[in-house]
Parts: C-alpha cells; sequence; structure tokens
C-alpha cells in the first residue's frame, strides 16, 4: 500500500514539475527588432500624441524559406512593420498586441529611430526614452537614431541581399563606425548617462531616401532641456570626430600646390586638457595626433624627400585643424551647445570647479560660449607613401 | 526524507574558508553598487567598500578567534559558562532570530529579482515558495553536505563572476571613473556603513567553529574567506561605475544584473548572458540561505535539545515564509534588508564585546 501511495504521488509530482507558468511558446512571440517613433498628424489632446511603427520579425517565413520544401510562403516578405498611435509608449505597444496578435516581445530590440520632429520638441524625447531604459525587457544596448523626415520610412528601408531593414540599419552602423565621417552608434545606455547628467550630445542623423539610408551627419541634443537644437554636416561630424578622437578611418582631402592630395587616416587620437583655474576665461587644448599615409595625389612630385613631406604634413596639420575649428564654431558660436564633452571633463578633472560652473555651463549664462577659449593643434605623421613614388611624371 | 550519514558532523577549517564567503556573496551584491554610488562621487565608492570590507574581515577573524578559545562546544556551551544560562539563551534566540529573518530577506530578494527579470507572471508567493522549499530540503539533511555544496558550488560563482567582468570590458570608460577622491570623509563613512550590510554573515562563525576538527586554524581561515567577497565587490563596483557611470549606476535598481545584461558577444549563444549568469546566482543565493537556515536551526536546537531538528525546521519554515511575504513594495523590502543588516551588525558587535570582556574575566576553559 505504501508503495502504492509512493507511487501516485510521484506520478502527480511529475505533472507538478513539468508545469511553466511564464511559458510562451516562440510562435506566439512578436519579436521586435526595431522601432521608430513619429510625431502622430493630428494632435486631440495637450499630450503630444506619437506613432509607433514596430518591426516585427515574422518567424515562419524564415523558416518555409530555409526549409528545402518549396512552401508557399517563400515570397512574403520576413518582416511586417505595424503602426499604431497613442499618447505613451506602453500603451501603444498593448494596443499594437491586439494589431499583430501576438505580444510585442523587447529582448532583441536593435535599433530604435526618433524622428527629428520628435525630438525638437522640448523634453519629448527623454519622455519617450523613458520605458526604453525602465523596462527590463528593453537591453541597454539599443542603438538610438534620429531621422529627418519620418522614422517609419527608415524601417521600410529594403535593402537588397539583407532581409531585415532594422538588422541591415544596424549592421551598418557597426560595421561603418570606424569611418569618420559617421559618428560613433550611440547606445540607450549612453543616453541615459546623458539624460541624468545634463550633459549635451550627439546622436547619428539619418534620413532615408528610396531604398537607402543617407546618413546625415549628427544631430545635436541640448542637454538642459532635452530637445535638438541643431545638425551637423558631415564634414562638421568629421571635425567632431578628431576633437573626441573617436572614429579613426578616413581620408583628409587637401591641397598642396594647387594640386590635391589625400591623406588616409590610419590611427588617430585625440587629447583634451582643461585649464578652468580663471573661471573667466576656461582654457581648452585639444591636441590631435594622427598616422596615415598618402594614398592618393594629383601632382607629380617626389614624396621621396623629406623637406616635402615636412611641407605636406604641414598641410595635413592645418586642414585637421580647419575641420576640427569648423565644429567648434558651429558648437560653441551658433549652437552654443557643448557636445564635445569639454564639461564631463572638466567634471572628471576639476570636480570642485564644476560643481560651481554646471549650471552655466552651456546653458543660462552660457560660460562654454562666452567665457571658454578652445585652443586645437593637429600634429600629423606621414608613414608611408604607398606601393610607388611617382605614378606619372 | 531519511538522514544522509556522511561522517561525525565536524568540519575542517578549510571548510569554514569556503562557508564564509558562500554566505556573504548572496542578494546584497546585485543591488549593492547602485546604493553606492548615489552616496559617493565617481568611483570613490570602493574606498568604502574596502573599509567595510577590513572591518568585517576584523569582525570574522575576532568571532572566530573567540570562538575557538572554546573547541569542539557549541555556543550555547561557552556563553553559559562565559555569561551565565538565562542570559545565553536569550543570545542564542535573539541570533536564531536574527539568522531567520536574514532567511526570509534571501527568499524575498531572489524572488524579486527573479520576478523582474524571469518570471514575469509567476506570482511572487510561488516563486519564494518554490525557492524555500528546495532551502528546507538542503537544510533537512546532513550539515556536513552543505559546507560540500558550497565546496561545489563557489568556484562556479567566482567563474561566471569573472565571465561578468572580463566580457564587460569591452565597454568598460576609464573616463566614468573620474573624478576620483572627491568625496568627502562623511560620505565615504556613510558608504561604507550602508556597505557593510553586503558583508553580513559572519554570525554563522558563532556557531560554526565548534564544529571545527581543527579550531586553531579557524581565525585565519575566516579571515581569508572574507577577504574574498571584499576583493570581487570593489572589482564589480570598479567595473560597473567603469560601464554605466556614476549617475546611471545609482539609478539603476539592480547593477549587477544589468552589467550581466550588457555582455554582449558575437556568438549569438552569449547574446542573453544573463540567463546563465541568473542560474550561477540563484546558487549562490542558495547557498547563503542555506547556510544561514542552517545556523538558525542549530541556534534552535541547543535551546531545545530534546526536539528533533527536522521539527524545528518545519515548525521556523512557515514563519519565515510569512515573514518574506510580509513587505509590500520595493521600498518596504530594503527597509526591512536595512533593519535585518544593522540589528544584524549591531548585535554581533555588542555580542563581540560582551563576550570577549566575560574571557578575560573569567578565563578560557570552563
Amino acid at each position: 500500500m505504501k508503495k502504492r501511495i509512493g507511487l501516485f504521488v510521484c506520478c502527480v509530482m511529475s505533472f507538478l514539475l513539468a508545469g511553466c507558468w511564464d511559458e510562451i511558446d516562440i510562435e506566439d512571440r512578436g519579436f521586435v527588432i526595431g522601432a521608430a517613433v513619429d510625431l502622430a498628424e493630428d494632435q486631440p489632446t495637450d499630450h503630444y500624441t506619437l506613432d509607433l511603427t514596430n518591426q516585427f520579425v515574422i518567424l515562419r517565413s524564415f523558416a518555409s524559406s530555409g526549409g528545402s520544401s518549396s512552401g508557399g510562403g517563400g515570397s512574403q516578405k520576413p518582416y511586417a512593420n505595424v503602426t499604431a498611435t497613442g499618447e505613451s509608449i506602453l500603451e501603444i505597444t498593448r494596443e499594437m498586441a491586439a494589431l499583430a496578435g501576438r505580444a510585442p516581445y523587447h529582448e532583441h530590440l536593435k535599433i530604435l529611430v526618433v524622428a527629428a520632429e520628435v525630438a525638437r520638441e522640448p523634453g519629448l524625447f527623454a519622455s519617450i526614452m523613458d520605458l526604453y531604459v525602465r523596462d527590463q525587457e528593453m537591453r541597454r544596448e539599443i542603438r538610438v537614431l534620429i531621422s529627418e523626415g519620418e522614422a517609419k520610412k527608415i524601417m521600410e528601408i529594403e535593402p537588397s541581399g539583407a532581409t531585415l531593414p532594422a538588422r541591415y540599419i544596424y549592421s551598418l552602423m557597426e560595421n561603418n563606425n570606424k569611418t569618420i565621417e559617421l559618428l560613433e552608434p550611440v547606445r540607450m545606455g549612453s543616453i541615459h548617462e546623458y539624460l541624468l547628467e545634463k550633459n549635451s550630445y550627439v546622436l547619428p542623423h539619418v534620413q532615408a531616401e528610396g531604398s537607402k539610408l543617407n546618413s546625415k551627419g549628427a544631430a545635436v541634443i541640448q542637454g538642459h532641456n532635452n530637445k535638438m537644437v541643431g545638425a551637423l554636416t558631415g564634414t562638421e561630424t568629421k571635425g567632431l570626430n578628431l576633437i573626441t578622437g573617436k572614429n579613426s578611418m578616413g581620408t583628409i582631402k587637401f591641397e598642396i600646390d594647387g594640386q590635391l592630395m589625400i591623406y588616409e587616416l590610419e590611427n588617430m587620437s585625440s587629447e583634451i586638457k582643461v585649464d578652468p583655474s580663471d573661471r573667466d576665461n576656461i582654457e581648452i587644448t585639444v591636441n590631435i595626433e594622427t598616422e596615415g599615409r598618402i594614398s592618393e595625389m594629383f601632382g607629380s612630385r617626389t614624396l621621396m624627400d623629406e623637406s616635402y613631406l615636412r611641407e605636406i604634413e604641414q598641410h595635413i596639420n592645418k586642414s585637421l585643424e580647419e575641420l576640427a575649428n569648423q565644429a567648434l564654431t558651429k558648437g560653441q558660436e551658433e549652437l552654443q551647445v557643448d557636445f564635445f564633452g569639454f564639461g564631463e571633463k572638466i567634471k572628471q578633472k576639476h570636480y570642485g570647479i564644476w560643481t560651481e560652473i554646471k549650471d552655466n555651463w552651456d546653458y543660462g549664462s552660457n560660460i562654454f560660449s562666452n567665457q571658454t577659449t578652445v585652443d586645437i593643434t593637429a600634429n600629423s605623421i606621414v608613414r608611408t607613401i604607398g606601393a610607388a613614388d611617382k605614378v606619372k611624371d | 526524507m531519511r538522514d544522509f550519514e556522511y561522517s561525525d558532523e565536524r568540519i575542517s577549517s578549510r571548510e569554514i574558508m569556503v562557508a564564509m564567503p558562500s554566505v556573504v556573496i548572496g542578494a546584497g551584491v546585485l543591488s549593492l553598487p547602485s546604493d553606492l554610488a548615489s552616496i559617493t562621487i565617481g568611483s570613490d565608492g570602493w574606498i568604502s567598500l574596502a573599509v567595510s570590507g577590513m572591518t568585517a574581515i576584523a569582525l570574522a577573524w575576532a568571532i572566530a578567534k573567540l570562538a575557538s578559545r572554546f573547541p569542539q562546544q557549541s555556543f550555547m556551551d561557552y556563553a553559559s559558562h562565559l555569561v551565565s544560562k538565562p542570559v545565553a539563551v536569550v543570545m542564542t534566540f535573539l541570533l536564531a532570530l536574527i539568522s531567520l529573518q536574514y532567511t526570509a530577506f534571501e527568499v524575498r530578494q531572489i524572488a524579486d529579482v527573479a520576478k523582474q527579470y524571469l518570471f514575469d507572471r509567476t506570482p511572487l508567493e510561488v516563486i519564494s515558495l518554490t525557492f524555500l522549499l528546495v532551502v528546507v530540503y538542503a537544510v533537512s539533511g546532513s550539515r556536513e553536505g552543505l559546507f560540500r555544496l558550497n565546496t561545489m558550488f563557489l568556484p562556479i560563482i567566482l567563474l561566471i563572476t569573472v565571465g561578468v567582468l572580463l566580457f564587460n570590458f569591452g565597454w568598460f570608460d576609464f573616463g566614468n571613473l573620474q573624478p576620483i577622491f572627491q568625496t568627502g570623509f562623511t560620505d565615504l563613512l556613510r558608504g561604507a556603513g550602508s556597505s557593510v550590510t553586503s558583508y553580513i554573515g559572519f554570525g554563522i562563525l558563532w556557531f560554526y567553529v565548534g564544529l571545527v576538527k581543527d579550531p586553531e586554524k579557524a581565525p585565519r581561515a575566516a579571515a581569508i574567506g572574507m577577504s574574498l567577497p571584499m576583493l570581487l565587490y570593489v572589482l564589480l563596483f570598479v567595473m560597473i561605475v567603469g560601464v554605466f557611470g556614476n549617475a546611471a549606476t545609482a539609478n539603476l535598481l539592480y547593477p549587477t544584473v544589468e552589467l550581466a545584461k550588457t555582455v554582449d558577444l558575437p556568438v549569438g549563444f552569449f547574446e542573453r548572458f544573463e540567463s546563465i549568469f541568473f542560474v550561477i546566482w540563484i546558487m549562490a543565493i542558495f547557498n547563503t540561505t542555506v547556510m544561514v537556515l542552517d545556523v538558525a536551526v542549530l541556534a534552535l536546537h541547543t535551546l531545545f535539545k530534546n526536539t528533533p531538528k527536522i521539527k524545528i525546521l518545519l515548525i521556523v519554515t512557515p514563519l519565515t515564509y510569512l515573514v518574506s511575504m510580509y513587505p509590500q513594495n520595493l521600498l518596504e523590502v530594503s527597509r526591512f534588508g536595512e533593519i535585518i543588516s544593522y540589528t544584524g551588525v549591531g548585535l554581533t558587535v555588542f555580542l563581540l564585546i560582551l563576550l570577549s570582556v566575560m574571557l578575560k574575566i573569567r578565563g578560557g576553559k570552563p
């Protein structure tokens, strides 16, 4: 008898053990891989009404195109964009569950595109970020982009060869992040830091053009009211990257003896030194060091000449300084926003002074644009000149 | 449940060395960096951690030293000798009570974290009950077995921690650590005060040193065992602040879990590294809970000698469960944790001073 009871208990137990309260079949999950936020066309209430577009991965079409059997679903798109409207992101997401027939699952979300229109409204951008930081399903590695024009359009870019638009944009950003004209991708985690510290910062600025993603440089977000205040062009982004020393690959075009010459960067670093001891004139020096090679020239002088190489290096330095100063002028004089991270540097090195000036750094009496001098110097070395000295004579 | 008879329920000092970090490393470290970062500036919190760690090492050493003066004696025995029987009974009872509260707190913490990150819809009550039942099963068996379990789990726990540290090195930014040495002295002390709660667990030494075969080596073993969590905490804290920055660390509820989530290796398998981290960390918290509950049962067993261990266990477990379910929200849970930690530390220091003084007066051997 005792044995039988034991057996019975074991049987009942095995039923209990096999259960899982949180079980969701993989077919029932709506994997969101990209999201785009736009301002809705009509704004009926006092709060902002938003359009959220989620890009869902359709697993079935993956399965059927991957298998050898020629199923009917092969021509089906592997993704579906679903747009819904509402005032809060979570509310829209819930609504979307009804539209898409499955609950959105954000664990694999890769990119979030926010329309410039949204970012230009004060505070709205930060409010949208809230859910993406707060929700434990979200990862801090989500890359954030600002799009000129409709963000929804970015989700519709269909690259030849690649399958999912969101993944295509993600890998595009990851692989090109060494190029000096482009901004380093910005992670959600960093935005959380910027928002908490009230730092100004830049985000990659893109635009959809047909089936192509056009990089437009960088969108500048003012830290104090969380508002996009301007944008940098590709050239200005180059200058910004030179100052921050972030992306090190790229070319610098300059003129020597009336002819064009191309200097290819191989290594680049920058050193920012801050001296805030004189409160009325904070001195910042930026020293850019580069290494590289001459990879194309239009003139025909020999490069195997020490003094000529020195002269070339001088020219490179001059054009680097010009580029950096261009970005600096844009930030310091035109936008009056410190997106270079100088303030952060002062905080790191001179914490006492920073606590006094932080409220008026690039806001209020704006110490950054009125009482700060930034001095940029570049120092370049031409390491090599390629495989041949003179190609033409 | 039948009792496994391993040996004579005696342990070696090496097992004390392993038990120390096993008890100390638990749920506290998941949220520790956040409290510390909100008090200190930049990465200065590591100083606080080192200070409180040193204090914990000193406390562990002192307790073990005191207890090792009375080899093969239970806490009840030597406390009765030093401060008379009624006082010893009260002390034992208080220590058992604190241990039970601490068990309840650990159960609640793991249930909260697991619900937040793993089981979205499973009720909190079910998660904690399941966990507590496993703990009870472990405690009802041999004590020697628990020590073996500690020895088995600890290397795995250390391995996963090192993994989390290494795999995040790509996100590490030295700029985030600055400014350094800017926190005022009082804030550093406050930080040390708040982080000493993460080192709680030296209470087990009051009871376990009596089981040690080679008690003269116990103080050294306890101190070494305690220095391991200190090292681990400092490394974790510096890494977390380096990856997230001070402000973000202060505003994350469980920065350590977020750190595990940040691990993103190109290999697809590791895209969700935190799931492995969770499994391992539940083992760490299991170790903590098991040891603390076992100490409570051991303490009560010395009070009620005639009641079998299993009966005591089955009486205290439902009470523990009720206590763990009592706090209503996040804030109450963390206040509950603070209260237990501070009373725990306070009681330990008080006992240490009192018993040491009495030892001077009455001398060692009974």
